[in-house]
């Protein structure tokens, strides 16, 4: 017999341990609703039992002791759910295997102990928030995430974590030699750990590089379509530019009476990008796909029409037009 | 109790080759998920619903869950996406909540995108027995210890449930009251739930293992199938002809 | 010819014990010879044939000294998983040796594993499906199997390995007396039909020994060829104690059913105080769901349940508990606590008016030698279901209702066991009681026989008996013994 990385044993103990998770996580669902029920909330204080789903994580990966158990428990785990009906389909194992890799990257990183469990347990536990954020809950501000998100990382300290180590501690006690020797953690070379924590830090640069837009840079918006030149900016590039005008929002519900709003002129920014002969209208994007026509020629006339910055967001002022036109979230402006 | 949701039948999609059907699932979600047009996202959910339909399948169970999911996903969206025109305000007291055209459209993109997906899902498990793809993709090059993990926690699912229920009663037995929930009395519930469950579970652990090394599990680095699971020229057929298909129902509706 | 097994001078102590689990065992076992070996629980006798199979030492912790060979040659010299063609070992528990989710699948899986082609697996499915009479649940899935239907399977999956030693250890321990025959049945077929050597490892000596060439009997780590005379068990019978006119408990026409299966139908009867009760049966025929329903676990879907003529139908389950006490038979299910003495007061603190007498549950503890101070998780079965059973008396409730409480328990804890039980019958009480223990059965008041839900026979023992014999349930006479 060939030697593997999981001996036989480890792979039932982590088969067996994924099924009763995957049995479980039905439970876990209505103890979850149940609670939003109970504080009387649509959504969110479900976050409470996320730690329960990683319970099982912290469990395989503590008893077979070797990098990847977590995330191969968490893909199995998803899985069975999925095979079983679960009520978020495939994305159920996107987030468990997620889940898992959170774990073992903690363990590996932090090692087995109870900082490691409850760090893990805790992150692992907070990361199906952002999963889900990114699927289905692109609009919801940062503010409510991280609060969602703080609960399900203290659900994780407390539940995986936490509860997860007293356990494992039992099964050690109840099955002293057979089951749970519980291996010591693999003396991980200092090359792999740097290695890890580079690639690490590289996923966190992109994303703080590329996608995450940090508050004091400001979002960015893009010139595309008919334009000589295609441009990428934030606001403060056209700082030089920046005008104060007053204007009144009139739509069918709302009023905001006038008021100043400072910002970039758009016929300033349409300037730099040198609009195509032939191009007529101007579509202001936003990015949830929201979008308003304007004709061009109206634009590069329009003194009144502004772009300014509204929180984190880029929002168009026009003040000639009705509050309908007053995109919020603007991400680009598209010729045509 | 929680079952596995395979449907029997014999409708096309049960006779394609699972991994055939898995693909289909992979590429029906990675479009599903990197899309965000309201008419293509609409136009997915009616191809699913046709497909439900050529599967002979009912409508899935759980709709509670999936409407309270839903409506959560458009609550969510249509209050903090404020673009586009303002639809109507509503005053509670000295809160004013606005819904606004950009919101709501959020909102249905993302409902859509959760419904294309949970469906396809469904669709796919419904008419795939769990022990076939297993087997198609051990077949198909995944190491066999570890597709049988998945084989032998489906085997144990029913035991799981069963020992579960025993459990509960054992508690009601002794008095253990569970109605309520307290911070302290959920712990307490999940510990005298799940303490006992995970010793029962991991006992087996020790005679399964005896039991499978003595029928050679793991001995040789590949094993032979009683029975082979091939791909058919339809299989060909439809995983090739399915993207052109999403692709001509992007155009039609863009 | 030379011997297929040859054992010299073995002893093996496991990691962390302080004495041998075997000690200084000889042995010689020869091509196509049938072996019964038996001894008392945890006397060795699954550590010797983890041995013969190379489970010990290569994949438990502890020390050996000693030689184990086969066909010549050391277990220790074999590859892990190399000694599968040649040993077989069929385990104790039905449900923890499957690992698939059909049975022809199950049978399979050597063969597959063994890398032959689809027809030779094919071939042999056949041949060890027939072998064990079990052709017809070829294509069912396995968690549908009956206790003695799974262990049938079992049997067949590692015979289409073609093993040269077949070992079944205790192979009818966790079944009713319909699948101890089944199972009986089949060794007796391999015995006559098959050239394999066979080792049972049994308690159930009378069918078995008349098949074997050998008896080998096993004490404390020592195995000596033995003489099948057992001093036959008295137990004390139930002195009469006065009936109650009125009945206790009351059960009319009750039906229940879980998730559209049909667990009872129509069952009716009475219970006077003083009674002491078996259920008879097979698994599945609804004696665990009688229980449960008692006790408001399972809703009924119709019929009447009365206690002291108060109707406690639509009573909850908390509060039919503090008249009735429920032992379920898996203990492994029924514990929670952190120590002996927490358990055994965990029912009365909810259940008892007055809460728990702490003085009464350590009195309680030491008379069934259990430390109050142990965590219950790490006792043995019979351990455990002692202390389920004290921690019920502690809160004294007047109806016990226990799932097969004996199983695990030696001669001498059954003869205590049984005293408590009638204590509590002559104060009044009533025991309802699943016990497949014929000897025992006898001194009870009243049978209850359940068949399908269904109860067919609501009789003395004496009479029970007859009725048995006449619907031709004859592995409910008592022809065997499973105590330890």
């Amino acid at each position: 017999m060939k030697s593997y990385r999981f001996s036989n044993r480890d792979l039932l103990v982590i088969a067996v341990l994924s099924g009763i998770g995957g049995v479980m996580s039905t439970y876990i669902g209505y103890l979850g609703n149940l609670l939003n029920n109970l504080l009387g909330v649509p959504f969110g204080a479900g976050q409470f039992v996320a730690g329960l789903h990683v319970f099982w994580l912290v469990l395989a990966a503590g008893l077979v002791g070797r990098p990847g158990t977590a995330a191969l428990a968490g893909l199995l785990k998803g899985t069975v759910e999925l095979l079983t009906g679960s009520t978020h389909g495939v994305a159920i194992v996107l987030v468990s295997l997620i889940q898992g890799a959170v774990l073992d990257v903690v363990l590996y990183v932090v090692g087995e102990g109870s900082l490691g469990y409850a760090l893990g347990g805790g992150l692992a536990a907070a990361s199906n928030v952002a999963v889900f954020q990114i699927l289905y809950f692109s609009g919801a501000p940062w503010g409510y995430l991280l609060f969602i998100s703080v609960l399900a990382l203290i659900s994780g300290i407390l539940f995986a974590g936490s509860f997860g180590k007293g356990v494992l501690d039992l099964i050690r006690v109840v099955q002293p030699t057979r089951l749970a020797a519980g291996r010591a953690p693999n003396k991980r070379s200092l090359a792999l750990s740097a290695v890890l924590l580079v690639l690490f830090s590289a996923g966190a640069l992109y994303y703080f590089a590329s996608v995450y837009q940090p508050p004091w840079a400001g979002p960015e918006c893009r010139v595309e379509g008919a334009v000589e030149s295609p441009i990428s900016f934030q606001l403060s590039r056209f700082a030089s530019q920046e005008k104060t005008i007053s204007a009144e929002l009139k739509g069918q519900v709302t009023y905001v009476a006038p008021q100043d709003y400072t910002g970039v002129p758009i016929k300033a920014i349409l300037a730099e990008a040198r609009p195509k002969e032939g191009a007529e209208t101007v579509r202001v994007v936003a990015t949830d796909g929201y979008e308003v026509p304007f004709p061009l020629a109206d634009v590069l006339n329009d003194d009144d029409m502004i772009l300014i910055q509204e929180d984190d967001t880029l929002r168009l002022i026009a003040a000639n037009y009705a509050g309908g036109y007053w995109v919020r979230q603007v991400s680009r402006l598209v010729i045509e | 109790m929680r079952r596995l949701s395979y449907v029997p039948g014999s409708s096309l999609l049960h006779r394609l080759h699972p991994i055939c059907k898995l693909l289909l699932l992979l590429i029906y979600t990675g479009v599903v998920w990197t899309n965000s047009h309201l008419p293509f996202a609409a136009g997915l959910l009616g191809l699913l619903l046709i497909s439900f339909w050529a599967a002979g399948l009912g409508f899935m169970g759980r709709s509670r869950r999936i409407i309270s999911f839903s409506v959560m996903i458009l609550l969510v969206q249509t209050l903090f996406v404020r673009q586009g025109a303002p639809l109507c305000q509503l005053n509670v007291g000295r809160l004013t909540v606005a819904f606004w055209s950009g919101g709501l459209a959020a909102g249905a993109v993302a409902v859509l995108r959760f419904l294309n997906t949970i469906g396809s899902s469904y669709l796919f498990i419904a008419t795939t027995d769990p022990n076939h793809l297993a087997v198609a993709l051990m077949q198909a090059g995944l190491p066999y210890r570890q597709g049988f993990m998945l084989i032998t926690a489906l085997r144990f699912l029913p035991l799981f449930q069963y020992e579960l229920t025993q459990i509960q009663r054992a508690q009601m037995a002794k008095g253990i009251d569970l109605e309520g929930l307290g911070p302290r009395k959920l712990a307490a519930a999940v510990r005298h739930l799940l303490i006992p469950l995970v010793l029962s579970a991991l006992g087996k652990v020790d005679s399964l293992a005896i039991s499978m090394e003595g029928r050679a599990f793991g001995l040789h680095p590949k094993r032979t199938y009683r029975v082979q699971c091939r791909f058919s020229p339809k299989d060909w057929l439809i995983l090739l002809l399915f993207p052109l298909l999403l692709h001509s129902l992007g155009l039609i509706l863009s | 010819m030379d011997p297929i097994i040859v054992i010299d001078n073995l002893t093996f102590t496991y990691e962390g014990a302080s004495r041998p689990a075997l000690k200084g065992v000889d042995l010689e076992i020869w091509p196509g010879e049938f072996i019964l070996l038996t001894g008392p629980s945890g006397c060795g006798k699954s550590t010797l044939a983890l041995c013969l199979n190379g489970v010990i030492p290569n994949g438990y912790p502890g020390s050996m000294e000693g030689k184990v060979l086969i066909g010549g040659r050391q277990t220790t010299s074999f590859g892990p998983g190399e000694l599968a063609g040649i040993i077989g070992l069929v385990q104790q528990d039905p449900d923890s040796q499957l690992c698939t989710l059909k049975v022809v699948d199950e049978v399979a899986f050597g063969p597959e594993n063994l890398c032959l082609s689809p027809g030779e697996i094919n071939r042999r499915v056949r041949w060890a499906l027939g072998a064990v009479g079990a052709l017809h649940l070829w294509d069912r899935e396995v968690y549908t199997l009956s206790g003695g239907e799974k262990q049938r399977v079992a049997i067949a999956s590692v015979l289409a390995m073609t093993p040269q030693v077949l070992i079944l250890d205790e192979p009818t321990a966790n079944l009713d007396p319909r699948g101890v025959w089944e199972v009986i049945d089949v060794i007796e077929r391999l015995r006559r039909e098959e050239q394999t050597t066979i080792i049972v490892i049994e308690h159930r000596l009378e069918r078995i020994l008349p098949l074997a060439d050998r008896l080998l009997v096993m004490e404390e780590g020592i195995l000596q060829e033995g003489s099948p005379q057992r001093p036959p068990v008295d137990y004390p019978t139930k002195p009469a104690v006065p009936i109650t006119k009125e009945p206790i408990l009351k059960v009319e026409n009750l039906t229940a059913e879980w998730e559209g299966r049909s667990l009872l139908e129509d069952v009716s009867f009475a219970i006077h105080g003083g009674e002491i009760i078996a259920i008879m049966g097979d698994n599945g025929s609804g004696k665990t769901s009688l229980l449960l329903s008692l006790l408001g676990l399972i809703q009924p879907k119709q019929g009447k349940i009365t206690f002291a003529e108060q109707d406690i139908t639509h009573r909850k389950a908390h509060d039919r508990a503090r008249l009735m006490g429920l032992a379920l038979q898996n203990p492994n299910h029924q514990l929670f606590s952190r120590t002996n003495l927490e358990e055994a007061a965990l029912p009365s603190r909810n259940l008892r008016m007055g809460g728990a007498d702490e003085g009464e549950i350590l009195d309680l503890l030491g008379e069934f030698e259990l430390s109050p101070e142990r965590l219950p998780f790490t006792l043995s079965l019979g351990e455990k279901k002692r202390l389920i059973l004290v921690s019920l008396l502690a809160y004294r409730p007047s109806v016990l209702l226990l799932d097969e409480p004996l199983v695990g328990q030696d001669d001498e804890r059954i003869r205590q066991l049984l005293a408590i039980l009638y204590d509590h019958a002559a104060c009044g009480g009533v025991v309802l009681m699943v016990c497949h223990e014929v000897a025992l059965v006898n001194s009870f008041d009243r049978v209850l026989f359940l068949e399908e839900g269904r109860l067919v026979i609501d009789a003395p023992p004496a009479r029970a008996h007859e009725q048995l014999l006449a619907r031709g349930r004859r592995e409910y006479l008592g022809e065997s013994k499973c105590v330890d």
